[in-house]
Parts: C-alpha cells; sequence; structure tokens
C-alpha cells in the first residue's frame, strides 16, 4: 500500500536525520580531545547520506520495488572524517604538547556544528509533519463506507 | 447489477485519483526525506494526464482501473544549491499540505458515492 511506503519513506529520513544529530553530538562532545587511539587529536566526522531502498522486508513492498524500480528513502552510508587541519594552540603545560609549547586541537568549529544541529533538527521536523499528513490521509481512506 | 454501479466512469476516476495522490504522496515524503542527499533528485508523480488519457478510453475492458497505474519520475531541473540537490523543501511542505487535502477530498466524495447508495439499496 502506498500510504504504509510513504511512512517507511518518512521513517527513513527520521532515522538519517537522528544519525546526524548523534554525529553531531560527538563532534561537540570531543571538542577538546586531544588524543584518539591512534595518538592524533579527534577527528571531526560527518554522516554519509544516499538516496536508496528503505528496508522494508514485506512480500508488497520488495515486488512494488521490483516492479517500478526506484529507490526510495534514504539511508545513512556511513561515517567520513573531515579531513581539514587540525587548530594549532599554544598550551605549554597541557600534557600533549610538543616541545615548542604548541597543542593540535580537533578540527571541530563549534558555529559549523550549531548551525548543522539547527539543520537536523528542521528536517526531522519535516519528517514528522510528513508522517502527520500520511496518517490523517489513511483515516480519511478508512472513514469510506462508514457514513 | 452491482458492477454497473460500482464501475461507472467517475467511480472509476475517483478510485484512480486516490491512488494517483498516494503515490505522489509517497514522492514528496521521499523528497523530505532526502531533503540533505548529495545529488538527490527530487521526484514528482503527475498522474492528472496520464489519468484523463485512461478515462477517455473507458479504462481497461474489464471496468477496472488496472490498467492506469501512476508513474514516478524524476525531475532533473538545476539546483542553485551546492550539493547538487533539488529538493526545496518550502515547495515541498506546499505540495504535502496541498496533496493530503486533494486526498481528504476524493475521501470524502466517495464517501459519498457509498452513502448514496446505501440510500438507493435501502429505498430510503
Amino acid at each position: 500500500m502506498t500510504i504504509t511506503r510513504s511512512l517507511m519513506i518518512s521513517a527513513s529520513g527520521l532515522s538519517a536525520e537522528r544519525a546526524r544529530m548523534e554525529t553531531i553530538a560527538n563532534n561537540i562532545a570531543n571538542i577538546n580531545t586531544t588524543r584518539e587511539a591512534d595518538g592524533q587529536p579527534f577527528r571531526r566526522k560527518h554522516v554519509v547520506l544516499a538516496a536508496g531502498s528503505v528496508s522494508e522486508q514485506s512480500f508488497g513492498s520488495i515486488l512494488l520495488r521490483m516492479s517500478d524500480n526506484t529507490p526510495d528513502g534514504v539511508r545513512v552510508v556511513g561515517k567520513s572524517d573531515d579531513q581539514a587541519p587540525f587548530k594549532k594552540v599554544h598550551d605549554p603545560g597541557h600534557p600533549d604538547a610538543d616541545p615548542n609549547g604548541d597543542v593540535l586541537m580537533p578540527n571541530i568549529e563549534p558555529v559549523m556544528e550549531m548551525v548543522d544541529m539547527i539543520s537536523a533538527q528542521r528536517s526531522y521536523e519535516a519528517g514528522i509533519s510528513a508522517i502527520g499528513a500520511a496518517k490523517s490521509m489513511q483515516r480519511k481512506a478508512l472513514e469510506i463506507g462508514k457514513a | 447489477m452491482l458492477d454497473r454501479l460500482l464501475n461507472t466512469q467517475t467511480f472509476m476516476t475517483a478510485q484512480g485519483a486516490m491512488d494517483g495522490i498516494a503515490a505522489r504522496h509517497a514522492a514528496l515524503t521521499d523528497n523530505i526525506a532526502n531533503i540533505n542527499t548529495p545529488g538527490y533528485q527530487r521526484k514528482e508523480v503527475p498522474f492528472e494526464q496520464q489519468l484523463a488519457a485512461a478515462r477517455s478510453q473507458g479504462f481497461d475492458a474489464g471496468g477496472r482501473t488496472a490498467a492506469f497505474r501512476p508513474t514516478t519520475i524524476t525531475d532533473h531541473s538545476g539546483t542553485a544549491r551546492q550539493d547538487g540537490n533539488n529538493v526545496d523543501i518550502e515547495m515541498e511542505m506546499v505540495a504535502l499540505a496541498d496533496n493530503s487535502l486533494r486526498y481528504e477530498v476524493m475521501a470524502q466524495y466517495v464517501s459519498g458515492f457509498f452513502s448514496g447508495l446505501k440510500g438507493v439499496i435501502q429505498a430510503r
């Protein structure tokens, strides 16, 4: 049923936006992390999104996908590291300071993270509205023949 | 007898319109879900002409709407966005609101059709 499919697509959008939100929270939480497992400062992560099939495994949805052959929804392909250079801060007292007293800090810009966060939040809200609309449409369809 | 009442052109058109509107809703939700996907091209379902064509051919011989299947097309129009995504969230949200209203109209129409039919059957 097409409206059920709309709901699945919206749900995939919501989980993609939530994945973005989690990554942003992780970036902000690690804004002062100077040492990761590899000894390097923390690198800013961002989520890679791609248009693709929602992972609905019912017979109907697979048949539908095979018959019209259009990928639906969005999926998180993975996370990638931001290759921007680290910020150098002069702090001789820091345990990770080099002989010159400089410390490499993560390449995270708080302003950028905040803007990304607002974008993720608004996109999530748009998805919620789409779900609301789909639900009210389905309810209207169920009312056919009631009166 | 019931077949003759239910398979009228008008009723079949209403049924096809509901199918088309539901398919368009799936396309719109897809566009909204992919608002942040780089390179995504928006989808649309311009089913009206298709439905009009199916209607002028009297749908199919069995009097079913099977001949009419709304097709989803991809809109390759250009974009001002850096990431190559051509979804405009305002347009999508407005289209979504418009589309749900259209669905309600059709649902109400079909509902009215059935209650009229019921009235006739009960001879009231």
